[in-house]
């Protein structure tokens, strides 16, 4: 089975050194959709701090297949009113 | 009275961590029927549905309880280890809501109801050790499901070796803080509800933290304190009479 890397970036960076072997790319897809939910879930408020969180899926040569990459936007109004008071 | 034999003691030493049993228990322990069985890696030793007329003691080996809900997918309820009767609620609930896989090869002992019901109607300390023990199982589910439903994945790995290791200590299976605990990292995401990918990283990052050491196909823990902080773990659920 191919192996396939985990790594995430950004505030909180992880560089997968080991990797998982898993049957094909769409179960890659579909463990990282889940991993990605699993992280939020653990994180929540963390995650409003950084406000970004992407988890990038490579092969075993370091190319990169996929990635994941969430963003938590705030509306003007709100920002305008968490920087003013 | 003769002395119980080697796979007779292993259901002693269990019973004896969590309940007092007299020379006298231990001997009628020892005149239970055992129907030896070896199973490999990976088999169903009981399916939900059945309705088994004995029980299985786990003399070598890990098993585990599952459970497969609607679309197949698997949730790993429990892990057993040398010396458990996983299926000793059998006795009295009569249809296995709940399925027992190999994890390893594994050797077995069958033992039937009847000879378990009598020993206990013999027996009254024995009856009280194994309704002691399946009380303990349940202690066991409530914290599990605490630690699925609200502890982070750092956490809930944390928690789970704490709670083998110590299991495996109280019945010395544990010499130097060191542990064979062989399920899969996919087995671990099914026990603790995370994709294999997070049972993956947090594996390395355990290690990183230096919080375990692989050796071979060995744990090790090096700082049982550090362990179990990281796990949030308090060994009172077990009720071992000895505490870890």
């Amino acid at each position: 089975m191919p192996k396939y890397f985990f790594h995430t970036e950004g505030r909180d960076e992880y560089l997968d050194e080991e990797g998982l072997e898993l049957e094909s790319h769409q179960a890659a897809r579909i463990e990282a959709a889940r991993m990605l939910g699993e992280m939020l879930r653990d994180n929540a408020h963390a995650f409003w701090t950084a406000r970004s969180l992407k988890l990038v899926v490579s092969d075993a040569s370091g190319m990169i297949l996929f990635a994941l990459d969430l963003s938590g936007i705030e509306s003007p109004a709100v920002r305008r009113l968490r920087v003013g008071g | 009275m003769s002395t119980p034999g080697p796979d007779h003691q292993r259901l002693i030493r269990k019973l004896q961590t969590i309940y007092h049993l007299t020379p006298e228990d231990e001997a009628a322990i020892g005149r239970l029927p055992l129907r030896n069985k070896d199973v490999g890696e990976g088999a169903d030793v009981v399916r939900e549905g059945d309705t088994p007329n004995e029980c299985c003691l786990l003399l070598d080996g890990f098993l585990c309880r599952y459970k497969l809900v609607a679309d197949g997918a698997r949730q790993i309820l429990s892990f057993h280890i040398s010396g458990d009767i996983p299926d000793l609620q059998s006795l009295h609930l009569k249809v296995m809501d709940h399925s027992l896989g190999a994890l390893t090869s594994c050797r077995l002992a069958f033992i039937p109801h009847e000879a378990l019901a009598a020993l206990m109607r013999e027996r009254p300390n024995v009856a009280a050790a194994c309704w002691r023990d399946t009380l303990i199982d349940a202690a066991v589910f409530r914290e599990w499901l605490a630690g699925v439903g609200r502890r982070n994945a750092h956490q809930r790995i944390a928690h789970l070796l704490c709670e083998v290791y110590v299991r495996l200590a109280s019945v010395d299976l544990a010499p130097d803080r060191t542990f064979a605990f062989p399920a899969t990292q996919v087995e671990l995401g099914d026990a603790l509800g995370l994709s294999a990918v997070h049972v993956n990283r947090v594996l390395q990052d355990l290690r990183r933290d230096g919080l375990i050491v692989s050796k071979g196909r060995l744990t090790h823990v090096p700082d049982w304190s550090r362990l179990a902080a990281a796990g949030d773990f308090d060994d009172t659920y077990l009720h071992l009479r000895v505490a870890a």
